[in-house]
């Protein structure tokens, strides 16, 4: 690889986590409002 | 991904585990954190069949520290090991500029882990084009047939990122 192969690579893995937490606040969020009729922010470890 | 058996997991977790949906499973601590573990296929930084490691605080509920948090996602990563043979990836977020210290806690859960000598885990830091220090790691099982091929791969590619522009 070239660096900017790697450096491609691993941003878009980086995006890759970055919007399975946001589907993932997403999802928590509704669960929670449609169970508490409250709004719902998370942190990621 | 091989879905895990809560039953495994739950033998030996210090908090019941429950399954959000096929590989994100959730638990709740005695101090009311809601946490969920998530094992997230990954297509970009490896060739090799990788799955992001991701841990979220749901209810942003600030607790001191907790061991039984260690040991019930240890319980969760282990199950998932059992499953699936392939290789663990894990990047610490880093919007709140707080990744350093999830590393060190990262490494040190990892350190203390009773079946640590069965696993090959590779940690390495490296800044991006923006200037941001990242930390990440991965975790292979030493009877992975690929095990040098992925080992190989990833400190090439950390190598490369690490070298200057």
């Amino acid at each position: 690889k070239t660096r900017e192969e790697a450096l491609r690579r691993f941003k878009a893995a980086k995006q890759k986590k970055m919007n399975a937490v946001a589907a993932l606040e997403e999802k928590m969020k509704q669960d929670y409002e449609e169970r508490t009729g409250m709004k719902a922010y998370v942190v990621t470890l | 991904m091989n879905s895990l058996s809560l039953h495994a997991v739950n033998a030996s977790s210090s908090y019941e585990v429950s399954a959000v949906n096929d590989g994100c499973y959730q638990f709740f601590t005695d101090y009311g954190v809601h946490c969920t573990v998530e094992f997230v296929l990954d297509d970009s930084l490896l060739s090799h069949e990788t799955y992001h490691l991701v841990i979220v605080n749901v209810n942003h509920q600030k607790s001191p520290s907790d061991v039984k948090v260690r040991d019930t996602i240890i319980a969760i990563i282990d199950e998932f090991f059992v499953e699936n043979n392939t290789t663990l990836l894990y990047i610490c977020e880093t919007g709140d500029k707080k990744q350093a210290l999830r590393n060190r806690l990262f490494e040190r859960w990892f350190s203390t882990y009773e079946r640590k000598a069965q696993y090959t885990f590779v940690a390495s830091s490296l800044k991006d084009d923006e200037g941001i220090e990242n930390y990440t790691a991965i975790i292979v099982r030493n009877d992975n047939p690929e095990l040098s091929a992925i080992i190989a791969e990833f400190t090439e590619t950390i190598s490369l990122l690490s070298s200057k522009p």
